[in-house]
């Protein structure tokens, strides 16, 4: 098997993975095809970064982007045996398409090497948990911005549980994600928070959802400032998650903007 | 507008209030002096914080803005004005430790700028009431919410006090002689009670890349992602924009033999050995075909590209470091005599004190005889795990126990 293979794999994945979403908007709640077809696409995607390469080299934002996809399937389908979300199905299907396509149609991001500090047991949980918190608060952002600016009826106290348990979520997975890379970073380079650029920012991000949830807790019925906050929220993200790599102030000093060559 | 019951409006009054004081501090005394905070200092200023959060909690029913500090009205500004100062935080250059700060406001040395650091005091205080208050109506469905503010608590107290206390030293070993002397940030020099010398180091690089570069500026081809194949022990043939590659020769340990009008490349396993490759190229139109060597060039020799048309040639770039290691000796002033291996992300702990590799004589590169050690003491540093463990459990509860936030409502 090699890469050439994948996006075969990948089509069927996908196709799997709609298909189930599909089957959640159309039919009953607790058909069995929904958890099934997810479970195939699972088993699928886990080949990946075993099965794909021989070599063992695997590259920083190859191994980044396997975990961008990796991450959008099982977790998603643990919300929605919970939940029972049905657009969460079609909201992973989304995003890890777009993760596939990035693999398929750019495949010179195979082509890099991955440092020595990257190198470690930390580098999967903790970029698959922050992919997965990421992925949970844009969809808590797309719901906001639903809410705020399509939605012509008020919104529901549904709706509003709706985003609030995806904030709880991403941010569950946030402090994880964070507190993985502070523990890592005491393995890799003597300290576990040095105020690098992407800590700042991580940081400012972390006490941007805090600030969401205790408004929530504080003023349950003032739904417009909370969903605003959402939204400056995100941003604030953007900033952490990719905007760092293009801001003056942290090149040169930042240890998480890796120049790729 | 401070009518009781105090709402946002006031909180974010005390928040600008808090500004402002810092900001005259931060001109009438300048910069907070963070290295004055060594023990026992930190201990001195740990007593009191939890001494003033006491009082603070036993007087809050005699003193409204004790109580309003553990309100949510409090908690709400506290957390905009940290999310505001650490993002110009994020936004300002930051000058390395120890260094003047680069503006007139001090923004550029943020972790010693009065402002940031009373807000994030501001926030603590809100956290310490908060879990006081939990704790002294103690409920078991509480125990996310105590996990969550009194890991938070802790850690932000150990890491901030403990800064001082922590020591990062660096070391330079060598194969010839043990070192047992280490620099800190000023440069200054302390005497360890350890000795380490280098016995052997180690470095594992990914397999030589092949790129196409500008025969004459050395610019690589295309200038921003320059197109590059890996010759990995799997490869024979490959393609270059358009340029068929096959490989006849790999030798990872060469050195040039030269003559007058050839250049040849044995092997040579010695320092100063490089990568070299013989290939054929032929052009996308199959009119052009060379066969040449193509090295990456050591502290020894030079590299070598292979000129295809004049305009452009195949060049090998420095091969990227996949691993690195320090097989050391090491000797303790209590008597400990052993070896050990010191790679990145596997630090040694010994004493007290932890080993990281840091890095070694690029100019060499992989035939490096010292490697640079990095030796990190921080004695409160279990303390900020206890915090950082309880925040993970809190993190997971947190996750966990909103089924059952559901399952109440219904």
């Amino acid at each position: 098997m090699s890469w050439n293979h994948f996006p075969y794999f990948a089509l069927v994945a996908v196709l799997l993975w709609a298909t189930g979403a599909y089957a959640a908007w159309k039919n009953k709640k607790h058909s069995p095809l929904v958890p099934l077809l997810q479970a195939c696409w699972c088993f699928l995607v886990s080949l990946l970064p075993c099965g794909f390469h021989s070599n063992d080299h695997l590259c920083a934002p190859w191994a980044k982007r396997a975990c961008g996809i990796r991450s959008s399937c099982p977790l998603p389908l643990v919300v929605y045996l919970r939940w029972r979300y049905k657009w969460i199905l079609s909201f992973s299907t989304i995003l890890a398409t777009v993760f596939i396509m990035v693999n398929v149609l750019k495949p010179e991001i195979h082509n890099k090497t991955l440092m020595p500090a990257l190198q470690s047991p930390w580098f999967a949980p903790h970029v698959i948990v922050y992919m997965f918190a990421y992925a949970l608060l844009g969809a808590a952002t797309v719901m906001a911005i639903y809410l705020l600016f399509i939605k012509k009826t008020p919104c529901t106290a549904d709706e509003m549980d709706i985003t609030d348990n995806l904030v709880y979520v991403g941010l569950s997975f946030m402090t994880l994600g964070m507190l993985m890379g502070a523990f890592w970073a005491k393995e890799a380079w003597g300290h576990y928070w040095a105020w690098d650029p992407k800590e700042t920012w991580a940081a400012v991000t972390w006490f941007a959802y805090l600030c969401y949830v205790h408004f929530r807790r504080s003023r349950p019925y003032n739904l417009r400032p909370a969903l605003y906050m959402l939204i400056v929220s995100f941003l604030l993200l953007q900033m952490c998650w990719w905007g760092i790599n293009y801001l003056p102030a942290a090149q040169g000093t930042s240890v998480h903007t890796y120049n790729l060559s | 507008m401070w009518t009781r019951p105090w709402k946002m409006v006031e909180g974010f009054a005390v928040g600008a209030g808090l500004v402002l004081v810092g900001l005259l501090l931060q001109f009438s005394t300048g910069p907070i002096a963070w290295n004055n905070l060594s023990f026992p200092v930190n201990f001195i200023i740990l007593a009191g914080y939890i001494l003033a959060m006491s009082l603070v909690y036993a007087f809050r029913n005699k003193v409204y803005s004790f109580k309003f500090l553990s309100s949510y009205a409090s908690a709400i500004p506290a957390l905009a004005y940290a999310v505001a100062l650490t993002a110009i935080m994020g936004l300002t250059k930051q000058v390395p430790d120890g260094r003047p700060a680069s503006d007139p406001l001090g923004l550029s040395r943020m972790l010693s700028f009065w402002p940031f650091v009373l807000i994030y005091i501001w926030v603590s205080v809100i956290v310490a009431q908060a879990t006081i208050n939990k704790a002294m109506h103690f409920k078991w469905r509480d125990v996310p919410f105590m996990l969550n503010h009194a890991g938070l608590l802790i850690v932000m107290l150990c890491a901030t006090l403990g800064n001082a206390d922590m020591q990062r030293l660096k070391m330079t070993i060598h194969k010839s002689s043990p070192e047992w002397r280490a620099t800190n940030d000023q440069g200054k020099i302390i005497e360890m009670p350890l000795a380490i010398q280098l016995k052997e180091f180690e470095i594992y690089e990914y397999p030589p890349k092949l790129m196409l570069v500008n025969g004459k500026t050395g610019d690589p081809i295309p200038k921003d992602k320059p197109a590059t194949i890996v010759v990995d022990s799997t490869f024979k043939t490959g393609e270059l924009q358009g340029w068929r590659i096959k490989l006849n020769k790999c030798i990872d340990e060469a050195a040039p033999l030269m003559t007058r009008d050839t250049t040849n490349y044995l092997p040579w396993y010695s320092s100063g050995a490089m990568t070299a490759i013989n290939i054929t190229a032929t052009s996308p139109d199959g009119k052009v075909k060379r066969t040449g060597w193509v090295t990456c060039g050591s502290y020894h020799f030079p590299y070598q590209v292979l000129s295809l048309d004049g305009k452009i040639s195949i060049a090998m770039p420095e091969r990227e470091p996949q691993r690195y290691l320090s097989r050391i000796e090491l000797m303790t002033q209590d008597g400990l005599h052993a070896f050990a291996d010191i790679e990145v992300n596997h630090p040694l702990s010994v004493e007290g004190w932890k080993v990281y590799q840091l890095s070694y004589d690029t100019s060499m590169g992989r035939w490096s005889e010292t490697s640079v050690l990095e030796l990190v003491k921080d004695p409160w540093l279990p303390y900020v795990y206890v915090g950082l463990g309880m925040m993970m459990l809190g993190a997971v509860f947190m996750f966990l126990s909103l089924q059952r936030r559901k399952e109440t409502k219904e």
